[in-house]
């Protein structure tokens, strides 16, 4: 529906939000009243949505070629913190390994209790299994605590990110911060929503193995021995053999 | 991007500069998609382009002097991007089908609008008939020269004022103008309507 010339003007200055108060209210009443009017407002509404869509459109596709680019250098990085990271956590991992088995084997007194199993067994993962942003972010303020063993500040830091901001990486480490402080119920609080198809699935489950032993869950450690050990290529696999062998010494 | 000055970044975008949104690019997109690949186990291209369309909410919103500052650019995008997977999944658990996408395009873009549109309203035109309004719209631009283009632009989706498109493009002052962007806005209007009738 054609606007007339006055309209016309009227429409535009309304859509370009070029009108003063009272000749807005004043021809918001009109365009209740005319659907003509009304309609041919609609229409130019109409188009200049079309050309956001378009510009929108365009610079989507703008985005997409920059991120392109972004990708291949990134597949680089990515390439090289992967071998960078691979290599150290391969050779602490078996070394942590050969450690424990070393400990659980030649360690001076035994221990008698399920909890200092636990305790003997406790390691917190390397943050190195995060990705974080630059070092003023809060996140990355927090993984440096952690690195420092400054656990009760680490909690504090990955406790106020996640006032903010969702994130298995900040929930996780905010458990193990807590872990580190002997806080179990805590610890199993942030652990708990992770277990279920999280990226830390494998870790959720070792760590709450050993609040379950120090808690004295007897049973429940057990059914997560099981899990673990039925888990294809567990990361604490031969640990937890360790761990369900001393288990057995320890019963009268 | 070595440093970020967020309040130079902001009148940089509010100036349409297009380097601005490369250097979010640069800043924000690595660290985005990997944090919501991690933590929502959604594809690496959904993540792309869940962190494409922030950066497009963020610049809708500065641009409309919604958001004047900034801490965290990286977190501010990404909590954009966590609330619109959530939004997806939500509306894919209500939507079997999404055969409505133009015009929900139109309607979801008029949100921002003073006098947005009605959902009913939307609903009475075919799908056909907004796919026709967008090709027409696009085609009335290409017959429009650089000029009327980068006014209605300005204008428009930059949200630019008269007195600064007047600076930006030389005109004598913002009521020449404001003059010309009327011509040009007509010019449009006409010729879209003319496309839609053939």
């Amino acid at each position: 529906m054609a606007a007339t010339r006055d309209d016309f003007a009227w429409i535009e200055a309304y859509l370009g939000d070029e009108l003063d108060d009272s000749e807005r209210i004043s021809f918001e009443a009109r365009l209740t009243q005319e659907p003509t009017l009304r309609s041919a407002m609609r229409e130019q509404q109409e188009a200049i949505i079309a050309m956001r869509l378009i510009e929108k459109e365009q610079t989507r596709a703008q985005l997409k070629a920059q991120w392109a680019d972004l990708a291949a250098e990134e597949t680089e990085d990515t390439q090289k913190q992967i071998r960078s990271f691979v290599r150290p956590l391969f050779w602490g991992g078996a070394i942590a390994a050969v450690l424990l088995t070393l400990f659980l084997i030649f360690r001076p007194s035994p221990p008698s209790t399920p909890q200092q199993l636990a305790m003997a067994a406790f390691d917190p993962n390397p943050p190195s299994l995060t990705k974080g942003g630059d070092s003023e972010d809060q996140f990355s303020q927090a993984l440096k605590a952690y690195r420092a063993e400054d656990y009760a500040e680490a909690e504090r830091l990955f406790g106020a990110f996640l006032d903010t901001i969702p994130s298995e990486n900040a929930q996780f480490f905010l458990a193990l911060s807590q872990m580190a402080q002997q806080k179990w119920p805590q610890a199993t609080n942030n652990l708990q929503p992770l277990s279920a198809n999280s990226v830390f699935a494998e870790e959720v489950r070792w760590n709450r193995l050993l609040i379950a032993l120090h808690e004295g869950q007897t049973e429940y450690a057990q059914s997560l021995i099981e899990e673990i050990l039925q888990a294809p290529r567990h990361y604490k696999q031969r640990e937890t053999q360790a761990l369900q062998k001393a288990l057995k010494q320890l019963k009268p | 991007m070595e440093t970020v000055s967020y309040a130079g970044l902001i009148a940089r975008i509010r100036k349409g500069e297009s380097q601005a949104l490369a250097d979010v690019m640069s800043d924000s997109a690595a660290y985005c998609a990997k944090v919501l690949v991690k933590n929502t186990g959604c594809l690496f291209e959904e993540a792309q382009d869940y962190f494409i369309e922030a950066v497009l909410v963020m610049r809708d919103k500065i641009l409309k002097d919604e958001l004047t500052e900034l801490s965290s650019l990286k977190a501010y995008l990404y909590r954009i991007c966590w609330n619109m997977w959530q939004e997806q999944n939500r509306k894919k658990a209500r939507l079997q089908n999404h055969s409505t996408e133009i015009r929900e395009a139109f309607y979801q873009e008029s949100q921002q609008d003073k006098d947005p549109l009605v959902w009913e309203e939307v609903q009475q035109q075919s799908e056909a008939a907004y796919q026709q309004k967008l090709a027409a719209t696009r085609s009335a631009l290409t017959k429009l020269d650089d000029k009327c283009r980068k006014i209605l632009t300005l204008f428009y989706i930059q949200r630019q004022r008269m007195k600064a498109i007047a600076e930006q493009l030389k005109f004598a002052s913002a009521d020449v103008a404001k003059t010309s962007k009327s011509r040009c806005y007509k010019k449009w209007i006409i010729e879209i309507n003319q496309l839609m009738q053939v």
